[in-house]
């Protein structure tokens, strides 16, 4: 039969055998064990794991050959040996319990959803008290007030609006007022303010490696011209 | 204080209480005893089925939460983000949660691989609780779910959660 493995990392043997009868579409029984034991053995073979884990995996494989041996010789044997037989059966018994306890997993992951919140103010916030309690609207309307003519007239007007120059327009800008040829300083001198000239750098570097406009050096000096 | 009073008066303790609120407490707080307490716990429970907030109770100690019905609507105002548990965690929780009291081999005979990391983690995260044995020193430690996973997924008490998993797992048996 054909059908692809996916290398993921699995929880344990146990999700990885349950995994490989899922894709196969069959019931957890010994003689479906039987059945995965190759794919089984390949998958652990290309396991990266700690050696701790891989025992785990390992102790499962040591299973599952001996149930694929007990069940290809099977008339030729007889049932002397019953504990081995227990164990066995132990392994479909607890691959069973397994899936139980992936669906519990499953549905314990959906109640998310459903939680539930105490709450979370605290008796010491909600009991803060105002210790002024003598405090009158009448006296607060006054403290406010004597706060307000205490501030420096020039304070209330010292916040300036600075003005931002976005770097898009600067581009049209150098962009359209290149018709022709032109001298770097000339276009950088047209700047009014620190700021500006910060924009217009910052535009005609732009520009550059857009590779729209490329500068070079004359003898009277750099030149900014549109690319061909 | 008269009996008819004590479900109210346990109705106002455990509104104003931050945290869960012992058997014990209530009853020292209200001057009655233990029985007369969880008798009337009981009825509050009854009282508040039909309305936004529960009775949480876990191992004797009660606290009132909104009801999982509303847990999407109370969400953003809490602005807590959704706890992750990885499959692994999730795992571990559904055996404790479905076989408590259980031991450390028990998980990993289970879940046929190591489990001390998970625990581990699920100890840290306040889900789950270890305690030892108090006869035997040589009694394995058992694990329990916590409050804080019955708040996690929306249970009022370790009863209705495993009641509820045996509803759910029942079409999962043979």
């Amino acid at each position: 039969m054909n059908y692809t493995v996916n290398l993921v990392n699995f929880v344990g043997p146990l999700d990885l055998l349950l995994r490989l009868i899922e894709q196969r579409d069959l019931d957890i029984t010994e003689i479906s064990l039987s059945a995965i034991t190759k794919d089984y053995l390949y998958h652990i073979e290309k396991l990266n794991t700690v050696s701790e884990e891989l025992n785990w995996f390992s102790q499962v494989a040591s299973r599952l050959l001996l149930i694929k041996s007990r069940i290809l010789i099977k008339e030729s044997i007889q049932d002397e040996d019953q504990t081995s037989d227990d164990q066995l059966a132990d392994l479909t018994k607890q691959l069973k319990e397994y899936k139980l306890i992936q669906s519990a997993s499953q549905v314990i992951g959906q109640r998310t959803a459903f939680r539930l919140y105490p709450r979370t103010l605290t008796p010491n916030s909600a009991m803060t008290k105002i210790s002024h309690s003598n405090l009158t609207k009448a006296e607060l309307a006054t403290g406010l007030k004597k706060i307000y003519s205490n501030l420096a007239r020039s304070a209330l007007y010292e916040h300036v609006i600075v003005p931002k120059i976005p770097i898009e327009s600067k581009l049209e800008q150098i962009e359209l007022s290149l018709d022709s040829p032109r001298p770097l300083d000339e276009i950088i001198n047209q700047s009014h303010s620190k700021l500006e000239l910060i924009a217009s750098l910052l535009a005609l570097l732009e520009l550059v490696k857009r590779r729209t406009v490329e500068v070079f050096e004359t003898p009277s000096g750099m030149v900014v011209k549109r690319c061909q | 204080m008269s009996i008819n009073d004590l479900e109210p008066a346990i109705e106002a303790i455990l509104f104003v209480a931050p945290n869960p609120i012992s058997t014990t407490q209530l009853a020292k707080l209200l001057d009655s005893d233990e029985r007369s307490i969880d008798k009337n716990l009981s009825n509050l429970s009854k009282t508040l089925s039909q309305r936004g907030i529960k009775l949480l109770s876990n191992d004797n100690h009660h606290q009132l939460v909104s009801a999982p019905q509303y847990s999407d609507i109370v969400k953003p105002l809490i602005e807590q983000s959704a706890p992750v548990l990885s499959t692994a965690n999730l795992e571990v929780l559904a055996i404790v949660a479905h076989y408590q009291p259980t031991t450390k081999s028990q998980i990993e005979q289970l879940r046929g691989v190591t489990s001390d990391k998970t625990i581990g983690n699920l100890l840290a995260k306040g889900l789950i609780a270890g305690e030892k044995g108090k006869g035997n020193p040589l009694d394995p430690i058992v694990y329990r779910t916590t409050t804080e996973f019955l708040r996690q997924v929306g249970f009022s008490s370790t009863q209705e959660l495993k009641e509820f998993l045996d509803r759910e797992l029942e079409s999962t048996r043979d």
